[in-house]
């Protein structure tokens, strides 16, 4: 009986297979390179000050990091103002509603989205307090929604 | 001595006659012959086939849009060099870098302003070159693998737009730019209203490759250089190196058979003097078995001085666009201020449009459905016999007139549903997400596209007919979507008449 696959086929197609597969993995290989390890951004941190310097009542905006910082009565909380669709600066309008320049997504003063193609409300950011008393925020550590750093 | 120095002096006489000579291997081309030999052996004209059909040569069949957009591309690529020499990929020189092309460079203004017209010449060459070999049925084998290149080359072309979009680092390059990679990395918007971004984010991670980083920054100006001029390119040449081969070994541009002589009764004329004998067998379906002397003339001159008017056209053409309509360039790059309107170049518009109901199946999903839908068309309709005949026939012209006027009403009517009244987050406001993503204008487009084309399908039982409904249906949208977004969106992205209603700020 006629084998299916000769020992000639079999070796070449191990030849072809060992080199297809040495290739596949030198891209894999270099292809690790182009995912950065570091990100090069500066710190995500934000120093907001000490709390008696967001007396109840007031906001800030720290516009290097694209974040609000809201302060009332019962305690402080930060939304950041990328938007969600597509990562452009949402603006605060005077009645206290945020509005996107790019694609015209609409939040209210707590930063949900209600019109627009936004995806998900505004994102809130924790706010901590250093041992030396100073909150500070990192816009890379978000936190629920109504999350507010309490004075008490 | 004397005799060596004497040829010596002779052969130094004779150099520019005997160089010219080694270069050309052949005396003077001035018969067919000896031209049809120095295209033959010649490394730059051999891409030509010696002959040329006659059929190719009509500017009614080809409109020439392959060599417009091959003259843009030329074009391109000797003034993209020639910007090199003074561009600065680096966030702080960037900027400066074009005002000095672009005020202090001698020429330099006018060779931008060329690289930005070509630019736009070639993405409209592309798509318009693809209609014409659509509409031609010119993508019926043999040549269902050239359209799959040519698709592939429409992809590189618009991502060669997109990369050089960010290099200018002007507010508009800036903004687009982290529009578009947004766009990019929207998966998440899926894996996010399913909760999975925390163990799968192929978003994040398309992101983090686009932009060495997760903002638009001093590694995105690199890559996003690296790709426009070396990685892109690349790409984009060695396709159009298969695209130009596999014109030849299909055999040619398509054409009707009524270009040809007919193929059955005699080919020949029976001579009485002559004695007929068979004097070789050949294999195989050759273009000159069975076949009575093809249709066709030398390449050159009729071929190349057709090539030489239409690239002069293009140059004449860019030419005058770039004497009259300067390159725009914004305020230099802001991180903490988006441009308002913030828009990509026109020819992305209709997908920022589509965007601006859903990010993720907007920029992705429609787009990759689109492509793919595109990319499948030579193997999904395999009918046969209306190659190189304009719509099939009077027919497919039907069809496609009826698929302008359904596709050209489904899309108005549902944008001015979505800019009257907008759309379901405004009617249900806490509608889920996922529900938005998958039912949004952009979905629906599709949907009613794919369902029109299927029911052409059926009624005129023709996939022919079929293909022809969808491809209309997607270009009047893209046409729609375009010219919408670039006319009628202001800032917000709302809907304005003219620009002149625009709110002062």
């Amino acid at each position: 009986m006629e084998p299916k696959l000769t020992r000639r086929d079999f070796s070449e197609k191990l030849a072809f297979g060992s080199f297809w597969t040495a290739v596949g993995a030198s891209v894999a290989g270099m292809l690790r390179l182009l995912k950065p390890a570091v990100m090069p951004e500066a710190s995500t941190r934000v120093k907001l000050g000490h709390p008696d310097e967001s007396p109840p009542g007031t906001e800030r905006y720290f516009p290097e990091h694209n974040l609000f910082v809201f302060s009332e009565g019962a305690g402080i909380h930060a939304i950041s103002a990328i938007c969600p669709h597509l990562g452009c600066i949402v603006k605060q309008l005077p009645e206290g509603r945020f509005e996107c320049p790019c694609h015209g997504s609409r939040f209210n003063a707590a930063g949900e989205v209600f019109a627009g193609p936004a995806p998900s409300g505004l994102p809130w950011i924790e706010i901590r307090r250093a041992p030396n008393g100073v909150l500070y925020a990192d816009t890379a550590v978000t936190v629920p929604a109504g999350t507010q750093w309490s004075r008490a | 001595m004397a005799e060596a120095f004497k040829s010596f002096l002779v052969n130094l006489k004779r150099l520019p006659r005997t160089f010219w000579g080694s270069l050309r291997r052949r005396g003077e081309a001035t018969s067919d012959r000896a031209r049809s030999q120095a295209v033959f052996s010649n490394l730059f004209l051999h891409i030509h086939s010696v002959k040329t059909h006659k059929n190719s040569l009509k500017p009614s069949f080809t409109l020439g849009l392959g060599l417009l957009t091959t003259a843009c591309l030329v074009i391109l690529t000797v003034t993209g060099i020639l910007l090199m020499v003074y561009y600065k990929p680096t966030t702080e020189l960037a900027y400066a870098s074009i005002k000095d092309i672009h005020f202090v460079v001698p020429t330099g203004r006018m060779i931008r302003n060329l690289h930005r017209w070509a630019a736009h010449g070639m993405v409209i060459g592309v798509f318009l070159h693809m209609a014409r070999v659509f509409y031609t049925a010119s993508y019926r084998p043999p040549r269902e693998f050239n359209w799959f290149a040519g698709v592939a080359l429409l992809a590189l072309t618009l991502a060669l737009s997109f990369t050089g979009y960010l290099l200018p680092w002007d507010q508009l390059a800036f903004w687009a730019t982290t529009i578009g990679v947004n766009i990019a990395s929207s998966p998440r918007e899926l894996t996010d209203a399913l909760g999975l971004t925390q163990y799968f984010d192929p978003g994040g991670l398309i992101k983090q490759l686009l932009l060495g980083a997760n903002t638009v920054g001093s590694e995105a100006l690199i890559r996003f250089h690296l790709l426009h001029v070396m990685v892109l390119p690349i790409m984009l040449f060695a396709i159009l190196g298969v695209h130009f081969w596999r014109i030849r070994k299909d055999g040619g541009l398509s054409r009707p058979a009524s270009a040809d002589p007919p193929t059955d009764g005699e080919f020949f004329p029976k001579s009485e003097t002559k004695t007929y004998g068979l004097m070789a067998v050949v294999r195989g379906k050759t273009p000159a078995v069975g076949r009575a002397p093809e249709n066709t003339v030398n390449s050159w001159p009729h071929l190349f001085t057709a090539e030489m008017a239409v690239f002069m056209f293009a140059t004449a053409v860019l030419l005058v666009l770039s004497l009259t309509l300067d390159a725009p360039l914004t305020e230099a790059a802001n991180a903490a201020i988006p441009e308002n309107p913030a828009k990509a170049p026109w020819y992305f518009l209709g997908l920022q449009e589509l965007v601006s109901y859903s990010g993720f199946m907007g920029g992705i999903g429609v787009p990759m459905i689109t492509l793919l839908g595109l990319l499948l068309i030579p193997y999904l309709d395999r009918e046969k016999g209306d190659v190189g005949v304009w719509f099939s026939g009077p027919e497919g012209r039907r069809v496609a007139i009826q698929s302008v006027f359904y596709s050209s009403a489904l899309v108005i009517g549902l944008l001015a549903l979505v800019i009257n009244f907008g759309w379901l987050r405004e009617w249900y406001p806490d509608i889920p997400q996922l529900v938005i993503t998958f039912v949004n204008p952009g979905t629906v487009f599709t949907i009613g596209f794919a369902a029109w084309s299927f029911w052409i399908m059926r009624r005129h039982d023709s996939t022919r007919m079929a293909a022809i409904a969808l491809f209309t249906c997607f270009l009047v949208g893209y046409i729609i979507l375009t010219y919408v977004g670039t006319v009628h969106r202001g800032p917000n992205w709302d809907f304005y008449w003219s620009q002149a209603d625009w709110p002062a700020h």
